[in-house]
């Protein structure tokens, strides 16, 4: 046998287990991947305890170098550590060969990418409508995008919040608030203090020094919490050693991860500033963090993509991992899937761009998130035909226009006009308003003359 | 900013009563529709300019019902008031060719059989032509007969075309004009070979008449024979092929057909109309036709979408769900109506409303359509989108049962391999051969027995499987559509019908 790999580990212990333990039921069985991705696991208690000594080297042979050794590769639930609590824990569920396995992934950050959305703790808590732009790559005019209707809905008398998580190439403080506009600090800044359960942390929020009202709204409410503030603008050695401490666990409790600690201050700022909507500009590709803004900020998310192969491929890694969270949701209105919703960047205006865009988006989805539809039946499966505008994966739109490229809202905004931007974003920031805020045109309730 | 209501609530139960007599089917007739059932599609003014010579539509698109309104003076008047433009005031019309076995105007399928064995198909046509013209316009033909008539046109075509120039000249000179109208061409013919003769025969009349002012042809056409580059093998023809018009239904006048109904239909109409009047300002002025009084609704109502929306979500839940993210009930229902080149038929968007309503008082909902039942009611349209299908392509379910149990997207192997495992291209040969050879009675008035006549595509194909041919002729017809290169899919209105499933990613555990 070829030495295992990475991606071989769980399909051949797989194999190990059903070609010994015939008729086992795998809903029972965990599979355990731990830091180092090595594969344990874990059988229920009926299975014969001299089957599972004699299945040990085997298993051990098959995974090689991701077997953790031969005694520990192979366990009765009863004779682990954590007991029946394991049952409880949540786990990822991987479709292998028609057989779906309940697997437990074990790491050392990042946790929030094998979490299903919904599942955290407080996550019920009330709060304003919060809507995630993620992109796989930058230059594709998500913070443009982000901005833009956030200004929009603030010139309507709405207050916005803007929440800069893009940390290792933070943008909205320098492209939103003249230096002298800055606020003391930024969201690097609160993890950092946040991490030491510094009071400093508790201060910013209170006080406001972590958010600003950024001058190009005025006289809205359109409120910046940008990555750094004047604090970082002043000792900037101190940035990338801030950033190193931003993404680990506190000590708070049983410990929290970066989506809590987020959540955490998002949940304060909201209280504080009490805005109408949150706009979270999350960090581009998929980094650890970015499972925040997708999975576990209760938010809308908005996924930017241009027309791209390698777009295209990057999307079904995240699709192929969200698909790991879905089979254990039953499908509804309340289904987290319908939160996400494609955008098509730097649209092209050529006939059939967008038909070419929606057909690749939709294989895509298809294959990753959309369940299953039998024929004649399973009213209720989460599955769209290509056509349906509402589905995840029909696109918004917005159109590619060269003079937002390199678009720097604070030299730029008044030499753009209004007819511009609705030429590009209009449709967008329409389908937003009704989307996420349940704002239908004001003229198809209103015939009144 | 939400109007206050003066006069009263919506009226509920009149709009619910109303939405359940909407009736089942449209039988394909030459009796003049009902003016009170007379919906005049804004987007259909082309179809219905006399200078339109071919109107090509899908199967209930309305092309038989356009053709019967045409030959109708009361139609034609009411059509008039609406569309004052085409200037139909000065039209008078008549049938080229109907589904009627009966119509003294032309010979039914029969009589054009027999005829067809000896004479050209053009000067077939001339006659009835000719015919309708003389009779009415105090002209002499020799002969009674069709035989003779046509034998008459053939031996003499310079005294055929004299008579005609002096009949169009003496209709120009009175500011008139004269339509002749040729519906259901599909049933001149008792196969493909002999139908698109016939066809070819009667376009080449038509491009001929192009260039005679006062007389005018209109044909209504399946997309099928639109298609078929047989019938366009003439000189010339390009200008009439190219300048076709398609009946199509938008979104908006799929609405408006709907408005239409509840504002004419019943005793609840009126109540509904004042309802119009008090919450969205649209007045309605009556229209004398036939002794009663048909109100065509306001224009604003036809074609502004915002002011549709507002309209339905007096009656409907504005969301295809409790999370506004299922998508708009507006766009929702004509988007699920809709066959794989976009298109809804009116009789299905009809039945979908109808039974959503229905399904919706079931439930005890307090809307007349709440987004459950009009799921419901878009699953029974697609069952009667197939019985209308199956009226111009009798084979459509041979063709479906044996994809039972697919999924989609596949590949055209996938589609192709069941059809070769369930001999479709065998049975629909030997449906066709069993269908062919009872001679229909001809005492029926509408000539419905008609004739199997099997995919278009298998009667002319060069080169290809029959099994590619026939996924061919379900693309033509709008029941799959190509994602890319190899693999097709199938919209929900069939695919939820004939049991045919969805491929995905997940497969969910409860």
């Amino acid at each position: 046998m070829s030495p295992c790999t990475f991606d071989d580990a769980l399909p051949r212990a797989l194999e190990q287990i059903r070609g010994t333990f015939a008729g086992i039921d795998f809903a029972d069985v965990r599979f355990i991947r731990d830091m180092n991705g090595r594969v344990h696991l874990v059988l229920p208690d009926s299975a014969d305890q001299a089957e599972v000594v004699a299945a040990r080297p085997h298993l051990a042979d098959a995974l090689g170098a991701y077997s953790p050794g031969s005694e520990t590769g192979l366990v009765r639930l009863s004779d682990t550590l954590f007991g029946g609590a394991l049952m409880d824990e949540p786990f990822l569920v991987q479709d292998i060969n028609g057989t779906l396995i309940r697997l437990i992934e074990r790491r050392v950050v990042g946790q929030d990418w094998a979490l299903a959305p919904g599942t955290e703790a407080g996550a019920s808590v009330v709060h304003p409508p919060r809507v995630s732009f993620f992109s796989l790559k930058g230059g594709v005019g998500r913070s443009t995008a982000l901005f833009l209707w956030g200004r929009e809905l603030a010139a309507q008398g709405k207050r916005v919040l803007l929440l800069d998580l893009d940390l290792e190439a933070p943008g909205l403080g320098a492209q939103l608030l003249p230096d002298d506009a800055r606020p003391e600090f930024g969201v690097v800044d609160w993890l950092a203090e946040d991490l030491v359960g510094s009071p400093m942390a508790e201060a910013m929020l209170v006080e406001r020094m972590l958010v600003a009202r950024s001058p190009l709204a005025d006289p809205g409410y359109l409120y910046v919490a940008p990555a750094t503030g004047k604090r970082t603008a002043q000792h900037p050695a101190g940035f990338i050693a801030k950033l190193a401490r931003a993404y680990l666990d506190n000590d708070r409790g049983g410990g929290e991860d970066f989506a809590v600690r987020v959540r955490r201050l998002l949940g304060t700022l909201e209280r504080a500033l009490e805005p109408d909507l949150v706009l979270i500009d999350s960090r581009a590709g998929l980094h650890e963090t970015a499972a925040a803004a997708i999975l576990h900020l209760d938010a809308d998310v908005l996924l930017f993509a241009t027309d791209q192969p390698t777009v295209w491929e990057g999307y079904r890694y995240l699709l192929a991992q969200l698909a790991q969270m879905a089979h254990i949701h039953p499908a509804g209105d309340d289904d987290w899937r319908l939160r996400l919703k494609m955008v098509y960047a730097r649209a092209s205006e050529k006939q059939g761009a967008l038909e070419g865009f929606r057909s690749r988006a939709y294989e895509l989805w298809l294959d990753g998130l959309y369940d299953e539809q039998p024929a004649g039946g399973a009213e209720e499966a989460f599955s769209f035909a290509e056509t349906d505008d509402a589905a995840p994966h029909y696109p918004l739109q917005i159109l590619n226009d060269p003079r937002f490229e390199q678009f720097n809202p604070l030299e730029h905004l008044s030499t753009v006009g209004a007819a511009a931007i609705a030429s590009s974003f209009g449709p967008f920031m329409a389908a937003l308003d009704e989307r996420v805020l349940g704002n239908e045109d004001l003229e198809a309730v209103d015939h009144a003359d | 900013m939400p109007i206050k209501i003066k006069d009263g609530a919506f009226p509920t139960d009149q709009v619910r009563r109303s939405l359940d007599e909407l009736p089942d089917t449209m039988d394909a007739s030459t009796n003049p529709p009902d003016p009170n059932d007379l919906y005049v599609v804004l987007g259909h003014e082309r179809a219905l300019d006399p200078n339109s010579t071919l109107v090509v539509g899908d199967r209930g698109s309305g092309k038989s019902f356009w053709s019967a309104a045409l030959n109708s003076p009361v139609s034609r008047a009411l059509i008039h008031a609406q569309l004052p433009r085409l200037q139909l005031d000065r039209v008078e019309t008549s049938w080229g060719f109907s589904v009627s076995t009966r119509n003294a105007d032309h010979p039914s399928r029969r009589v054009l059989q027999c005829l067809h064995g000896s004479h050209a198909a053009e000067d077939i046509w001339r006659a009835v032509v000719l015919r309708q013209l003389t009779s009415r316009y105090d002209e002499e033909l020799p002969g009674k007969d069709w035989a003779e008539i046509v034998a008459y046109v053939a031996d003499n075509p310079e005294r055929e075309e004299r008579l005609l120039s002096r009949i169009a000249g003496r209709l120009a000179a009175d500011g008139k004009r004269h339509l002749v109208i040729f519906d259901a061409l599909d049933r001149t013919g008792s196969d493909w070979k002999a139908i698109r003769a016939l066809v070819r025969g009667l376009l080449q009349v038509c491009l001929d008449l192009k260039g005679q002012t006062g007389i005018q042809a209109k044909v209504f056409l399946r997309p099928d024979m639109w298609e078929d580059r047989s019938i366009w093998q003439f000189p010339d023809s390009s200008k009439l092929h190219h300048g076709r018009v398609i009946l199509e239904w938008r979104r908006t006048d799929l609405y408006g057909l709907l408005w239409h109904w509840l504002c004419n239909h019943g005793e609840g109409a009126k109540m509904y109309r004042r309802w119009l009047q008090s919450k969205h300002h649209l007045s309605f002025t009556a229209t004398e036709a036939d002794g009663a009084q048909v109100y065509p609704i306001p224009a604003k109502l036809r074609q502004d979408e915002d002011l549709q929306q507002a309209v339905l979500h007096d009656m409907a839940t504005r969301y295809m769900g409790a999370n506004r993210r299922r998508g708009r009930t507006y766009t929702w229902l004509p988007n699920h109506l809709a066959d794989a080149k976009g298109q809804v038929s009116p009789r299905s968007f009809l039945i979908a409303v109808r039974d959503a309503q229905r399904e919706t008082q079931a439930r005890g909902h307090g809307e007349v359509l709440h987004w459950e039942g009009i799921k419901r009611g878009v699953q029974s349209a697609s069952s009667v989108r197939v019985q209308e299908l199956r009226e111009d392509y009798p084979w459509i379910q041979t063709v479906l049962t044996p994809l039972n149990g697919q999924t989609v997207p596949c590949r055209d192997e996938d589609i192709m391999q069941r059809w070769e495992n369930a001999h479709t291209v065998q049975a629909i040969e030997r449906d066709r051969t069993v269908t062919l050879s009872p001679e229909p009675f001809g005492s029926a008035e509408i000539d419905d027995e008609r004739f199997y006549l099997p995919p278009h595509a298998l009667a002319d194909r060069s080169s290809d499987t029959p099994e590619k041919a026939l996924i061919q002729e379900l693309q033509r017809i709008g029941v799959i559509r190509r994602v890319d290169d190899d693999r097709v899919d199938i919209p929900d209105l069939f695919r939820v019908a004939a049991a045919i499933g969805r491929r995905g990613g997940v497969r969910p555990i409860r």
